[in-house]
């Protein structure tokens, strides 16, 4: 199983835009209205930065994994309980991402098909990908979909060209003012900060190194420009009035597509791509969740048997989150942007790097 | 055997998904036009227009002579709000409202007197529905009135109404969104307005495949909401492009004026001929299809300024004044008189607006928020009483660049004219 650096690049992208473009905007737009492009440009290099902390860890180690690593790093003890939080995070992530797909699949194209045919369709794609292909598949359907995802949100925006209105992004500053902006920037960095999870997927790349470094940064600047681009075009369209307060109004912005009367109906174009996104990043995360658990328990040859496991149980913890129904700006908010941003995606990644840095340093001193 | 597990799951899959949204196009009743009344007794009387399924695609055999029948049915029902009336509408239906194609809504006169805001909100919130979408208010009837027409040239009114819309050179289809951006932004808002028209001059039908003008649906103007949401009254059809060209999105327009004499320091009669409802003489109509608006508000002083440099394009399409337009001089004039005149003209329909219906629709409001943020700070509590004092410096360029096939025109010289 080894993936090349240009389909680690398409993985990182198609993983940070999808959901983002889906409910990030929103939160965004609410504190920082119409700056909220500054959000994201901040977001942007906060993810960059992020990344590259990162990825420098991982360039340390770049035949072990997250989990073999913090082992190497803080000893058998340490290592194991270390990564607790991102275990947690995997699944998480998971069945959160299921039900904001169910959700949006349910208001947008299937208004009566239950909740368990919509996630178990998905989940049975994924887990066939996982499965068979490995991070391998998931990394060739990625450097297959991404230029095409780029190619269809290109489109979108030079369609919606004639909608924008560009003084609704005025007075740049004057109604916000740095807190504000800051705010609207946690969401997007919370999201893009997903890169972090680079740090399992670097021992698979091919010749890991200052390129797949390069590869994964180029994915989240890319990614971020895309998304800057989308909220001004959102703000521009709706004004940031109407765009804080739909629920998904980078898709409402698709639907108005109008061009010489035959041109219109873009949405299910975005939406196929969209999907394709959700499924990539589905994938990746059952891929680690699965190879991070097997590694955990000290079984790496089983993985495969425990990512059935894997699916399984986000199966269960989808239909939970579905059945109690927490508000996604709770969890974005209260959870997410609280304990993940800090802890999994700058916390841990800090201390390991701090500490290998030190230690590494000890063992010169000492052979010296 | 993982293979074998998966390739059943997947077959179940194709079968199995879709079933629960499976929407026979037999079993539903397309709904291209909404209508929503206020009753005497407070009930909303909802109004569906739906297209006719047989008649429809016929034209093809069953097409012999005039079918007396009508391309559209109209289903109506009382109801607490939109969807409690659907769903009471349904009970009247065999097939399943699909509002889909719900791209015209109707409001009927008195319910836009009463407010729009107990009834919007749907129109917003519904998935099913396009954010693509008109809204009309029919001015001096109910929304029923106006989608029970049958309009001649389309098979169904609703796509009369919407195409009607599109030929007025306002921005296609977005009446419904602009409405919602506007009320969030200075409050106000705008919708067109449809009226009913009987014909101007009663004319008989003496054999039975004569064909005089019916009464029929019309584009009336726009009508214009305070920021409770509530009609404030209406801009007639050679009122309502003042608005779209001062928010830069007048696409095309027609405009007609009197010229009496072709003194060359006073190019023709004043201002005041042309409003004073002279409707014949000596007139000449330009078509301007290049619009640019530019405000620039001025904030010295204790109120507000505005400075508005309204420009177009266009050339001449008619003229039955003695002016020989052959010489460059005499289209200077008619651009002159012409200014003369748009300039009168719209500083009316301002001051109609901020004295009569006091909202700021123009958005003079947001370009002091867009230049002058801190400014505006302390202007927008009080914007709706100091919008209907503010002075407005109104200034009109026109660019003609053509006369049409004939410079001079080709008929003989009149009184007043030049021989040359």
């Amino acid at each position: 199983m080894k993936i090349n650096n240009r389909q680690l690049f398409w993985m990182i992208m198609m993983l940070e835009i999808g959901i983002n473009l889906l409910i990030s905007m929103t939160a965004t737009i609410l504190y920082a209205k119409q700056d909220a492009w500054i959000s994201y440009i901040l977001a942007g290099g906060a993810g960059l930065v992020i990344t590259y902390i990162a990825s420098k860890l991982s360039s340390r180690y770049p035949r072990q994994t997250l989990i073999e690593y913090s082992v190497t790093i803080l000893g058998k003890w340490g290592g194991k309980l270390i990564v607790i939080p991102f275990i947690l995070q995997w699944f998480w992530v998971i069945s959160l991402i299921l039900r904001d797909e169910f959700l949006f699949i349910r208001l947008s194209v299937l208004y009566k098909t239950p909740a368990w045919v919509v996630i178990g369709t998905m989940l049975g794609v994924v887990i066939y990908t996982v499965y068979h292909g490995g991070i391998e598949a998931i990394g060739r359907v990625s450097e297959l979909w991404g230029p095409i995802l780029m190619i269809i949100l290109a489109l979108t925006f030079a369609l919606t060209i004639n909608n924008l209105n560009w003084p609704m992004l005025l007075p740049v500053y004057a109604d916000t003012g740095p807190g504000p902006i800051m705010q609207g920037a946690l969401a997007p960095v919370s999201l893009l900060g997903e890169s972090v999870l680079l740090m399992m997927l670097f021992p698979f790349v091919e010749h890991p190194g200052k390129g797949t470094r390069k590869a994964v940064l180029l994915g989240v600047a890319l990614s971020s420009v895309m998304l800057l681009f989308g909220v001004l075009w959102v703000i521009m369209t709706f004004g940031p009035a109407v765009s804080g307060r739909l629920q998904f109004p980078f898709f409402e912005m698709v639907k108005l597509v109008y061009l010489m009367e035959f041109i219109q109906n873009m949405d299910i174009f975005v939406m196929a791509v969209w999907l394709v996104c959700i499924f990539v990043k589905l994938s990746i995360y059952m891929f680690i969740t699965s190879y991070g658990v097997a590694q955990w328990t000290g079984k790496t040859g089983s993985w495969k048997k425990i990512s059935l496991i894997v699916a399984a149980v986000s199966f269960i913890l989808t239909m939970l989150v579905i059945i109690l129904n927490p508000p996604a700006g709770l969890l974005l908010k209260g959870v997410w942007i609280t304990y993940v941003l800090p802890v999994n995606m700058i916390g841990i990644p800090l201390f390991l790097w701090l500490v290998s840095a030190v230690k590494a340093n000890f063992h010169t001193d000492i052979r010296r | 055997m993982f293979r074998k597990i998966s390739s059943v799951f997947l077959a179940l899959s194709l079968i199995l998904t879709g079933c629960w949204d499976r929407q026979e196009l037999n079993d539903q009743a397309i709904v291209l036009g909404w209508g929503m009344d206020l009753m005497e007794n407070g009930e909303y009387l909802a109004t569906a227009n739906l297209v006719l399924p047989l008649v429809s695609k016929s034209g093809g055999q069953e097409s012999g002579g005039q079918s007396s029948t009508s391309g559209f049915m109209t289903e109506s029902a009382f109801g607490k709000n939109n969807r409690d009336a659907e769903q009471n509408m349904q009970r009247k239906l065999s097939r399943v409202l699909f509002p889909g194609h719900r791209r015209n809504i109707f409001i009927g006169e008195k319910l836009a007197e009463k407010g729009v805001f107990s009834i919007m909100d749907e129109y917003g919130r519904s998935p099913m529905v396009r954010p693509r979408s008109n809204i009309f208010v029919v001015k001096g009837g109910t929304a029923q009135e106006a989608m029970s027409i049958a309009y001649q040239l389309e098979a169904n009114p609703a796509i009369a109404v919407q195409k009607i819309q599109e030929k007025s050179g306002a921005p296609i289809s977005r009446s419904l969104l602009d409405f919602f951006i506007m009320a969030n932004g200075t409050g106000c808002g705008v919708m067109p307005a449809l009226s009913i028209e009987t014909p101007e001059v009663n004319t008989d039908k003496k054999t039975p495949e004569d064909s005089p003008p019916q009464t029929t649906l019309s584009l009336y103007g726009a009508a214009v909401f305070n920021e409770k949401l509530k009609l404030a009254g209406y801009l007639n059809y050679d009122e309502f492009w003042v608005r779209l060209w001062i928010t830069n999105r007048l696409a095309f327009r027609n405009f007609t004026t009197i010229i009496n004499s072709i003194d060359a320091d006073k190019p023709g009669g004043a201002a005041a001929d042309a409003l004073s409802g002279a409707t014949r003489g000596k007139t000449v109509s330009i078509n301007v299809d290049t619009f640019k608006s530019q405000i620039t508000p001025v904030m010295t002083g204790a109120l507000p300024k505005f400075r508005i440099l309204l420009e177009g394009k266009g050339f001449i399409e008619e003229n039955n004044s003695p002016l020989n337009l052959s010489r460059p001089d005499n289209v200077q004039k008619v651009e002159a008189r012409m200014n003369q005149y748009l300039e009168a003209r719209i500083k009316k329909v301002l001051t109609k607006v901020q004295k009569d219906f006091k909202c700021d629709i123009f958005g003079f409001g947001d370009t002091i928020h867009h230049r002058h943020p801190y400014q505006w700070k302390k202007l927008a509590a009080d914007w709706d009483t100091i919008f209907p004092d503010i002075d407005m410096d109104i200034t009109v360029k026109l660019n003609l660049t053509g006369t049409g096939l004939t410079g001079q025109s080709l008929l003989p010289t009149r009184d007043g004219g030049e021989e040359k």
